[in-house]
């Protein structure tokens, strides 16, 4: 059951009226149902991965809590480092590629979700013992903030300091909530089936038979990926940020515009936020800190491995390690170059500063984002040797998609550019009625016409 | 709730609406163009009458030349081919051509796409304007049972076509739109260097049909279901059933004279008495041109030339075929 499908929609609606119907001590049980059954639904057996995964980290937060002791904790994170060592980087490290019909490591797949879980599932931990309450959530609430459906999937990756008291706090039908709600999935599908789903087949053609293309429209594919990606990611989060809100639950958002930042480590504020912000409080921060003596040696240093982890938590792949070390790289480089670049801008006119910056994270995200789609480092510097051949004839593949997708763009991106960093629900709010609904009869019909309906996965299931 | 109640009752009412009134005039611009180009072509085939038609996906519409055929067969000969289609194009295709005609010929060019599930073949875009048609919708919810709800809108038939059917029906399709008769040569010839790209699409296309996952055998099921249903429907209307397997590029002996092909389609045939010509380079010298191929699995205007004599050499001898 994908987000973008209608079954899904049928099952938010039913899920959302039965939840306001009922009491108030049963909405908690009623939303674990609905999130395991969700998950059951979505990865079959290996439900019981994320059962298991709730009882043991449950256990180890309750033998924390009765003693405050440091090894629950270690004990907490090696469990799920071990989690996903088990599924997502054992079978890659030892060539065990996925096969259904191969042997049992081979027919071992990633449960989806396993990276957002497991990384929830530290973080609530690490909270816990930093803060030093000894107020743990009960088994039920814990268990729904490991599971709740809306980010099971593929985040934003929620924290326990602000998910779980939601839980307990009484919620009633709320018009404007819900309505909230429904205009940020309307978004999300806009995003996914107008523009991400209509890229993706030139972007498969070109990075799958690139050996076949070059020049120009090696970079054309370059540059559709990096939108895809934002697109599709940046979709399934207003389609999960959106069904939560409709339940009456806030999550982290987790774009903030990306594509308009200045510099890389402006990008990464704004780009994955809930993980960017995660690495940043459980690792980046320590690390800082314990390095502290060190002076600007020992933020580098935390700044690469912070982002080592970035990239890693990708998948077990050379090309995330390599992806991660180049964001890690830049935002070294930006740190040691702090005033050389505040000088450098300063010889341009702000406009055009604004512009040449802009660009070029956006060319730098481009160029890293390869790796992610590559499946080697060999690969992907393949791919990239490509743009040098020669310009020869530019492949687009099915045009009208990629005109689809083109007009999809410009609409989002002129939102963008209107609504700078206001959240797109508060800015449609503040628009005339008139305008708010032609806004949202031009994105169902626009869905209808021109959107790829078929299209049900969302690339950050990957990973 | 009474306000989003009512809100949302008019919020649909007015998307009905629109959706209506939109899909009424893509319906009257699509059906315009009888032109035969590509997209378009079953509206050509069902505006004429043709004692034969040839069907098949890709393959067809590059690889057959109804003049030639026409010339060599004295016969009116149209090519339905459309490119990523497989058999539930050919059976929409034959359901639509029998309201109007009863072919005398179909000439088959058959893939293992036919008879297995493929991701890349299957596209019903060309088919769901026709939805109105029962036989076609059944297909249609068979195919996918969403249809159901999809097939509610208007526009939906003509999901991802807006350009094309504004463009043709404003622009209007010069004369070159429909080919030649659903004829569309490409020019160009394989490019050597992609050598090896082509010899792994040789491998995954010889293994796919003998690997498959719980999923695709599913999915097999509908595919051969409809397999049997245009075989049917070709001998209820006593139309003969010709089947060709365009040949592939010949990059080494081994591809030259082995036809992508399963022995089960073959068997399948057989039990039809359907006769099959794979014309492999390794039997026919004259297809053994690398020059006559545009990519692994297509041939160009030249190599669809030599093709085509070939093919209609083959129906000519072929039992009780000539026409009267």
């Amino acid at each position: 059951m994908s987000l973008v499908s209608v079954l899904y929609l049928v099952f938010l609606t039913i899920v959302a009226i039965a939840y306001y119907a009922i009491p108030q001590a049963w909405k908690t049980c009623l939303l674990l149902i609905a999130s395991l059954g969700f998950y059951g639904i979505n990865q079959g057996f290996y439900i019981f991965i994320l059962l298991f995964s709730i009882i043991v980290n449950y256990t180890l937060i309750r033998l924390w809590a009765a003693k405050a002791a440091k090894p629950w904790v270690i004990a907490a994170v090696l469990f799920n480092v071990m989690l996903l060592g088990l599924f997502k980087y054992i079978p890659a490290i030892f060539g065990f590629a996925h096969n259904p019909n191969g042997s049992l490591f081979q027919r071992i797949a990633i449960p989806i979700g396993l990276s957002f879980f497991s990384f929830q599932a530290i973080g609530y931990m690490l909270d816990l013992h930093w803060s030093g309450k000894k107020t743990v959530a009960t088994f039920p609430q814990y268990s729904l903030f490991m599971s709740f459906f809306p980010q099971l999937l593929a985040g934003p990756i929620a924290r326990g300091k602000s998910f779980i008291p939601q839980i307990s706090r009484a919620k009633s039908f709320d018009y404007s909530c819900i309505v909230a709600g429904l205009r940020r999935i309307l978004w999300g599908l806009f995003k996914k089936v107008v523009i991400a789903a209509n890229l993706a087949p030139y972007t498969d053609v070109v990075f799958q038979n690139y050996r076949e293309h070059q020049g120009l429209t090696i970079i054309l594919a370059a540059i559709a990926y990096t939108i895809q990606i934002f697109m599709d990611f940046s979709a399934y989060s207003d389609i999960a940020i959106g069904s939560a809100k409709v339940l009456g639950y806030e999550l982290m958002e987790n774009f903030r515009i990306p594509l308009f930042a200045r510099s890389v480590t402006d990008f990464w504020r704004r780009w994955h936020i809930s993980l960017s912000s995660w690495v940043r409080d459980y690792l980046f921060m320590p690390l800082q800190y314990q390095t502290r003596a060190w002076g600007k040696k020992g933020m580098l240093m935390a700044t690469m491995l912070t982002f080592l982890l970035i990239g890693v938590w990708h998948g077990a792949n050379w090309t995330f390690v390599v992806f991660g070390l180049l964001q890690g790289f830049a935002i070294s480089w930006e740190i040691l170059a702090v005033r050389f670049r505040e000088q450098l801008w300063k010889l341009l006119p702000d406009w055009l500063s604004k512009a040449v910056s802009n660009l070029t994270v956006f060319l730098f995200i481009t160029a890293s984002a390869i790796l992610l789609r590559s499946a080697s480092i060999g690969d992907a510097f393949a791919f990239i040797s490509r743009i040098s051949v020669s310009t020869g004839t530019v492949y687009f593949g099915s045009k009208q998609l990629l005109i689809f997708a083109l007009a999809g763009m410009t609409f989002v991106f002129g939102v963008d550019v209107l609504k700078g960093e206001m959240l797109i629900t508060e800015f449609i709010d503040k628009q005339p009625g008139l305008l708010r609904w032609s806004l949202y009869i031009f994105c169902i019909i626009a869905i209808l016409l021109i959107g790829s309906l078929r299209s049900d996965n969302f690339i950050y299931y990957q990973f | 709730m009474k306000r989003l109640l009512f809100k949302s009752i008019l919020l649909l009412a007015i998307t009905i609406l629109l959706d209506f009134s939109i899909g009424k005039v893509l319906a009257y611009m699509f059906f315009a163009n009888t032109s035969g180009a590509p997209g378009y072509v079953l509206n050509h085939a069902v505006a004429k009458h043709y004692d034969a038609y040839i069907m098949g996906a890709s393959g067809a519409q590059r690889g057959y030349i109804p003049s030639i055929l026409s010339q060599e067969l004295g016969m009116n000969v149209l090519n339905t081919g459309e490119a990523g289609t497989n058999i539930f194009h050919n059976y929409a295709a034959l359901k639509l051509i029998l309201k109007q005609n009863t072919p005398k010929l179909i000439i088959w060019d058959l893939t293992d796409a036919d008879y297995y599930y493929r991701p890349d073949a299957g596209k019903t875009g060309m088919i769901t304007p026709y939805y109105k048609d029962a036989s076609i919708k059944k297909l249609l919810y068979d195919m996918e049972p969403l249809n159901r709800l999809w097939l509610c809108s208007k526009i939906y038939p003509y999901n991802g076509k807006i350009l094309s059917i504004v463009g043709s029906y404003f622009l209007k399709p010069n004369a070159e739109a429909g080919g030649d008769r659903g004829y569309h040569p490409i020019l160009g010839t394989i490019n050597p260097r992609l050598r090896s790209l082509y010899l792994r699409q040789f491998s995954e296309e010889q293994s796919y049909v003998l690997h498959r996952s719980k999923d695709d055998a599913a999915k097999d099921v509908l595919i051969r279901k409809y397999f049997h249903a245009f075989i049917r429907l070709c001998q209820q209307n006593n139309i003969q059933l010709i089947a060709f397997h365009c040949p592939k590029a010949p990059l080494n002996s081994q591809i030259a004279s082995t036809p992508l092909i399963s022995v089960e389609l073959r068997a399948q045939l057989h039990k039809y008495n359907i006769p099959l010509y794979s014309i492999m380079p390794s039997q026919y010298p004259q297809m053994n041109e690398l020059n006559l191929y545009y990519d692994f699995s297509h041939l160009n205007h030249r190599g669809a030339q030599v093709y085509s004599r070939i093919v209609a050499r083959h129906i000519r001898n072929t039992s009780n075929m000539m026409p009267e």
